[in-house]
């Protein structure tokens, strides 16, 4: 949960088709029901439900964001950016970019980072 | 001699001690006291319209890592993002009129409201006043900090309403995404891309709202 408070994703699948200049990091929420991601967009905030972009994508109420289908805060306590073991949890790690992981620097929390 | 009731022009009243009645020294004192206030607000005025300055911060826990210097041809950006969001940043720059607790309008009317990672929209406009230069990829930086950005904005959204020349319009979702062509150089393009391309001058801007409530804007 270090990074919740980043506004930059760790580990991204692309650049956002949307806005042209979003990195459109993995996001997970964690609570007692298990873990979930999405792809959202660090500029526009489009949300894809899995790392394919080219699905179609949705948003949420932009003051009060919550994940979709759900009742936690997008950017609240029970959410952060993915981890890559969080990633491989999900079976998305083949679809991270690795290109673009470099604007984050390794941090003690994600050892097995490239 | 005068005739009673009747002074003569440029004559001060005078007591009967000989000294200038205590009413004209009241106006005058009055005077100097407006003629200060004036100046007062004048240089507020102008420092609210120099380029903007953080002045207290937040450390972030994820900070980046702070890259190399500022593009020389961005002479008003203050420093590269490094991941710490000033939190002086939701104010209204003497340009915002505040609706509540949390949100600001434009005087194009556009709304700044609470919203993003950062947890404002203001704060998110915030990293386009600032280079990312381990960003990959572009990162459009607005010149003039944040009132310069604040300012550049508000033409883009009142260029995008009137629809005018320049202006590209799509619908996504409910959404309003605009690029709009200033004709001016309003910022740089940053990021790994933009240092590789020696930062080229920006010219437009991408603006993406939800009605009138600002979700993003960056130059390109």
């Amino acid at each position: 949960m270090v990074d919740s408070d980043s506004p930059a994703p760790r580990y991204s699948v692309g650049w956002c088709p949307v806005c042209q200049q979003g990195l459109c990091g993995i996001r997970v929420c964690e609570d007692e029901y298990g873990l979930r991601g999405l792809v959202i967009c660090d500029e526009c905030e489009a949300i894809w439900l899995d790392p394919n972009l080219g699905q179609p994508h949705l948003y949420v109420d932009p003051v009060a964001p919550v994940w979709p289908d759900y009742h936690h805060s997008l950017w609240g306590p029970y959410t952060h950016w993915a981890s890559l073991a969080e990633i491989e949890q999900l079976g998305w790690d083949d679809a991270v970019d690795h290109s673009l992981d470099d604007y984050q620097p390794p941090t003690d929390t994600d050892p097995e980072k490239p | 001699m005068n005739s009673p009731g009747r002074l003569p022009i440029r004559q001060i009243p005078k007591n009967r001690y000989g000294r200038t009645r205590p009413t004209w020294w009241v106006w005058i004192v009055l005077a100097v006291g407006v003629w200060i206030w004036l100046s007062e607000s004048r240089l507020e005025k102008a420092r609210t319209n120099l380029p903007w300055r953080p002045s207290a911060t937040v450390p972030n826990p994820m900070a980046g890592p702070t890259g190399s210097s500022r593009p020389a041809s961005a002479p008003d950006a203050e420093a590269d993002f490094d991941g710490v969001v000033p939190e002086t940043v939701v104010e209204d720059y003497g340009f915002l009129a505040r609706e509540s607790a949390s949100e600001y309008r434009s005087p194009a009317g556009l709304r700044y409201t609470r919203g993003s990672a950062e947890g404002h929209r203001l704060a998110h406009l915030y990293r386009h006043t600032v280079d990312a230069p381990t960003r990959p990829g572009p990162h459009g930086v607005f010149d003039g900090g944040m009132p310069g950005a604040l300012r550049t904005v508000d033409e883009a959204f009142r260029r995008a309403r009137q629809k005018g020349r320049g202006v590209q319009h799509e619908i996504d979702e409910g959404r309003d995404l605009y690029t709009v062509e200033l004709s001016k150089r309003v910022g740089f393009m940053g990021g790994q891309l933009g240092q590789t391309r020696r930062h080229p001058p920006a010219t437009k801007v991408r603006l993406i709202v939800d009605g009138d409530r600002l979700i993003t804007a960056f130059p390109l």
